[in-house]
């Protein structure tokens, strides 16, 4: 026995709502009717084959902020209903009916000119926004957060998903946009020339589908495995991150069943939408006040285990040290991979001297090209000479170390070095002018490894 | 924008004021004027509504009583006023239409 439900990808661009009625006959003839349209999904259930007709109307009234029980939809409803439309489900301004095939209802618009300042004042506006508004997105998180390109970006696969995929989400907003504008030029010449509104085919609104939302949909697949797989190798970061993300998609999609659901009427969809986004606003507030004093500097996330990673190359603070009068304090381990850093992690541990403490502080990067460790290395040069002065590294002291580019805190108690695709950087209570940590260090990250 | 359009009435905006020449609800008004035009003027479900919400936000028509969920509209004066100059004006094209097409035709050919 065959299933009684399966979901579709949907995929149709909402000015082509016209070809949907084609598509919805076919799948009726083939036996599935529709019961739920969502943004790339619909939802259809088995029914006998038949023939039966399809009407997909705007509705002028309709839109996010139409719940499905205020009185002029209804109306609306009602109206269709009785000239032998059935009613079957709505997606924002498009509303989906139905009349068995050997009926001949009145088509729900019988005005050309009524129905193209529909599609203006609704559809066309909500596309439009709705891409300007994803295009200038794009244009300030690109600016923001992704470029000039951050190091940090690099070290987990969202951030080189970031940086290097969600760009090109660019490309098919234009078009999308292009198309609009193109769309809507022809539309008002037709009617303007008393021509009737150009119907689509179903093959041509298939491939606009497949550009426009099967683009979005790779990109969004492809957000979701990089978090997915970071989740798995840096939880504790990702956690965080996921955490705004969790709490405004709850609260979208909470406010949009009680917009659709449960509003009577226009004020008190408004009322919902209101609060929704006071309610996000004030729980962003709180959470990144916990979020700072929680895990901000000074964390408190240690262990109080002296953890020696597993890991190579490492080196601990006993090997670069001569002092081992110190009583333990704390240590932490966290490392992390992205596709152009497969491994990198940030290692410190503290102790005791006596009322003052000190340690050591380890960030290791293994890239896959030297490109990217220029990147993190200065990165880490910018980052360094926020809080410390720089000192100036001579050819000599360069070569001394073997590296290919180098920077030293002035007190001489930070070193970066990047050599090749590797970068390293070490601060604490370390001598660098020793000749023989010098050497353990150049042999432990640079050498041995090699 | 309503109001500079309806200097004109369309045929399907004329017959819709012509039925709510008394009280009427939206299919009744539906069927009138399927009736009245002997099936020649169809007017669809969405774009009665478009009108009806138009004409209610004009004050051309006016929502009179409600029964089964059922609204129920009826012309205001105004929207009377609009009618009867619509009226006035194909009586005009139709008179002028008849000079010339079965009179004697242009006046400054005679």
């Amino acid at each position: 026995m065959r299933n009684k439900t399966k979901r579709v990808f949907w995929g149709f661009f909402s000015l082509d709502y016209k070809a949907m009625e084609t598509y919805l006959e076919k799948m009726a003839q083939e036996g599935w009717m529709l019961e739920k349209v969502g943004r790339f999904t619909a939802k259809f259930k088995a029914i006998e084959p038949q023939n039966l007709k399809f009407y997909v109307d705007l509705f002028k009234d309709g839109g996010p902020f139409s719940g499905e029980n205020h009185d002029y939809v209804k109306d609306y409803r009602g109206l269709c209903e009785e000239t032998g439309w059935h009613y079957i489900t709505s997606q924002d301004y498009l509303q989906f009916f139905y009349a068995q095939g050997d009926q001949n209802p009145t088509p729900i618009q019988t005005d050309e000119l009524l129905e193209q300042n529909i599609v203006q004042t609704s559809l066309w506006k909500q596309e439009l926004w709705g891409v300007l508004a994803l295009f200038f997105a794009l244009i300030i998180v690109a600016n923001v957060y992704l470029f000039p390109i951050k190091y940090t970006n690099l070290l987990s696969f969202t951030g080189v998903a970031g940086t290097f995929v969600y760009p090109l989400l660019g490309i098919p907003m234009l078009f999308m946009g292009v198309y609009i504008l193109g769309w809507m030029l022809k539309a008002k010449k037709s009617v303007k020339m008393g021509l009737p509104l150009k119907r689509p085919t179903l093959k041509d609104a298939r491939r606009r589908g497949i550009i426009f939302n099967g683009l979005a949909l790779i990109l969004l697949s492809l957000s979701i495995i990089a978090f997915i797989v970071d989740v798995f190798f840096t939880p504790f970061i990702t956690n965080i991150a996921l955490l705004p993300l969790v709490v405004g998609l709850g609260i979208g999609f909470l406010s949009r069943y009680l917009i659709k659901k449960k509003s009577r009427n226009r004020g008190e969809s408004t009322f919902i939408g209101f609060f929704a986004v006071i309610t996000a606003v004030f729980v962003m507030i709180i959470m990144s006040t916990w979020t700072v004093s929680n895990i901000g500097v000074g964390s408190n996330n240690n262990s109080q285990e002296r953890i020696i990673p597993s890991i190579d190359p490492i080196i601990i603070f006993e090997e670069l040290s001569d002092n081992h009068r110190g009583v333990f304090v704390g240590s932490e381990f966290r490392r992390g991979m992205s596709p152009v850093v497969p491994k990198h992690y940030d290692y410190w541990e503290t102790y005791n001297f006596g009322g003052t403490r000190k340690g050591v502080r380890i960030n290791y990067f293994d890239t896959i090209h030297p490109y990217f460790a220029q990147m993190i290395f200065e990165g880490k040069t910018e980052e360094m000479s926020r809080f410390r002065k720089l000192a100036w590294v001579d050819e000599d002291m360069r070569q001394l170390w073997g590296a290919d580019r180098l920077v030293m805190t002035e007190k001489m108690d930070a070193i970066l070095i990047q050599r090749g695709s590797q970068v390293l950087y070490i601060s604490g209570e370390v001598d660098f002018n020793e000749q023989e940590i010098r050497r353990v260090i150049i042999e432990r990250f640079f050498e041995e490894h090699l | 924008m309503a109001r500079e359009q309806l200097k004109n009435l369309t045929e399907p905006m004329y017959y819709i004021l012509l039925a709510l020449t008394r009280p009427q609800h939206g299919y009744s008004i539906m069927l009138e004027v399927d009736k009245q035009t002997d099936g020649r003027v169809k007017i669809g479900a969405g774009t009665l509504y478009t009108l009806l919400s138009r004409f209610e936000d004009d004050e051309i028509i006016l929502q009179v009583a409600e029964e089964h969920r059922r609204k129920i509209y009826q012309l205001t004066d105004k929207g009377l006023d609009i009618l009867k100059e619509e009226y006035k004006r194909l009586i005009q094209l139709v008179s002028d239409g008849r000079e010339i097409l079965e009179g004697g035709g242009w006046h400054n050919e005679e």
